[in-house]
C-alpha cells in the first residue's frame, strides 16, 4: 500500500518535472560504423576548394574518439560542392543505409564567407557531424545552426562527447 | 407498415455504414501510402533579426499560397567558367532533391520587382515521392498551408523556384479579419515555435533597410 503511494507520488512528480535527456545524436541515422571513406579533395576540387575539405577530415580524425574519415579513389560515397539555386551551406543524405551524399553550397558559402577557408571547412566539419550521427543543436556545437563558420571550424568538446556516446 | 419502415432503416443504416467504410478506407489508403521517411539534414542561414532578414533577401512579400505540390528537382547551377572560388570543379552534380513547390501569389511586394496578384514560385526541401516522405531533419512543422497568407522572405533564381532564407525564420503567416482578408494593422503569427525573431506589418515597413 505504501509503495503504490510512492509510486503515484513519483508518476505525478515525473508529470509536473520532466527531465530533459540532452541525447542530440540520431544512431540509426548516421552511419553504423565510426570508419568512414570519401573521395580525396583533391581529385575533385581546385585548391581553394580541396585544402580546406581535406582539413575538415583530418579535424574530425585528431580528435579523440573512434571516428576516422578515410581517402578512398573508389569511395562510393559522393561529395559535390557547387554552386546550388537555394539557400542552404550543405546538406548531407542518410547514411544508414549508404553510400551517403554531401553537397556544400559555393553560391551561400561565397555570399557569406569573410574567411572562405574557414567557412568550407566548418561547413564540411558540419556536414561530416551529421554522418557521425550528430543532430543540431544550440550548444556551443559544429552542429549549432548560429555557430560563426568563419571561427569556429572544429569539432567542439560537446560534439565529441556526443560522438563518443554513439561509437562506444 | 411497420415492416417497411424497419427496411427503410435497415437499408438507411446499411448505406451510411457503408458511407463511412468508403471514407475510412479513402483516408486510410492516403495515408498508408506513405511507407517510409526519409530525413535530410541541411545546414541554414541563422538570422537574428528582422533587418537582417530584410538585408539578405532579394525578394519581400506577402503572398497567398494558391497551389502546391511535390518535385524533385536537380539545383546545381552550371559552373561558372574561370571563377575558382564559385566553381569549385569535380563532377556535375546531376542528383536530384525532392522539394515541395509552392505557387504563391502577391498581394504586397516589400522588396524586389514582383507586381501584385503576379505568381511566384517558392520551393522548400522536402515532400512526398511515392511511399517515401523526405523530410528536412529539425523543421518538421515549417511547411506553408494552402489558401492562406505569409510574409516571405526569398532568395530568387533565374532557372529554380525562389527559396525561403531558412525553413523557419523566412516564413511568418498573416492574421486574417473575418472577411478572409489581411488587415492593415495585423500582427504576425510566428509559424514556428524555435522562431523569436516577431514583428508586425508597421515594423516591416517602417525598416531602414527599405529606405
Amino acid at each position: 500500500m505504501k509503495c503504490k503511494k510512492i509510486l503515484i507520488v513519483l508518476t505525478a512528480f515525473m508529470f509536473l518535472f520532466p527531465v530533459n535527456v540532452y541525447a542530440e545524436t540520431d544512431p540509426g541515422w548516421g552511419s553504423q560504423t565510426p570508419k568512414i571513406n570519401l573521395p580525396y579533395p583533391s581529385d575533385l576540387f581546385n585548391s581553394t576548394w580541396s585544402k580546406p575539405i581535406s582539413d575538415a577530415y583530418s579535424a574530425w580524425n585528431s580528435t579523440s574518439n573512434k571516428v576516422n574519415v578515410r581517402m578512398l579513389s573508389t569511395s562510393k560515397n559522393r561529395l559535390y560542392a557547387a554552386g546550388y539555386s537555394d539557400t542552404w551551406y550543405g546538406n548531407s543524405s542518410p547514411a544508414n543505409p549508404g553510400p551517403f551524399t554531401i553537397k556544400l553550397n559555393a553560391r551561400t558559402i561565397n555570399n557569406d564567407a569573410y574567411n572562405l577557408p574557414n567557412f568550407i571547412k566548418s561547413t564540411m566539419v558540419h556536414e561530416l557531424g551529421h554522418i557521425f550521427c550528430l543532430d543540431h543543436t544550440t550548444k556551443t556545437s559544429i552542429m549549432n545552426g548560429y555557430r560563426n563558420r568563419n571561427t569556429m571550424t572544429t569539432p567542439q568538446k560537446f560534439d565529441i562527447t556526443e560522438v563518443n556516446s554513439v561509437y562506444k | 407498415m411497420k415492416k417497411r419502415n424497419i427496411f427503410i432503416g435497415i437499408t438507411l443504416s446499411a448505406i451510411v455504414l457503408l458511407g463511412v467504410l468508403v471514407l475510412n478506407f479513402i483516408s486510410s489508403s492516403n495515408t498508408n501510402n506513405i511507407s517510409k521517411k526519409v530525413l535530410i539534414s541541411a545546414d541554414y542561414p541563422k538570422y537574428d533579426n528582422l533587418d537582417n532578414l530584410i538585408d539578405r533577401a532579394d525578394t519581400v512579400i506577402l503572398g497567398k499560397i494558391v497551389d502546391m505540390r511535390y518535385e524533385e528537382l536537380n539545383v546545381a547551377e552550371q559552373p561558372k567558367i574561370n571563377d575558382e572560388l564559385n566553381n569549385p570543379g569535380g563532377e556535375l552534380d546531376e542528383t536530384k532533391d525532392v522539394y515541395t513547390v509552392y505557387d504563391v501569389k502577391i498581394v504586397e511586394t516589400y522588396k524586389g520587382g514582383m507586381s501584385t496578384n503576379e505568381i511566384i514560385k517558392v520551393k522548400q526541401l522536402g515532400g512526398v515521392i511515392g511511399n517515401t516522405e523526405y523530410v528536412l531533419e529539425d523543421y518538421e512543422n515549417s511547411n506553408l498551408e494552402n489558401n492562406r497568407e505569409y510574409i516571405l522572405f526569398l532568395e530568387t533564381y533565374e532557372n529554380s523556384p525562389a527559396s525561403l532564407l531558412n525553413p523557419i525564420q523566412a516564413s511568418y503567416e498573416v492574421q486574417m479579419n473575418k472577411e478572409g482578408k489581411s488587415i492593415d494593422t495585423q500582427y504576425i503569427i510566428k509559424p514556428n515555435l524555435n522562431n523569436d525573431i516577431n514583428f508586425t506589418i508597421t515594423d516591416l515597413i517602417n525598416s531602414d533597410k527599405l529606405k
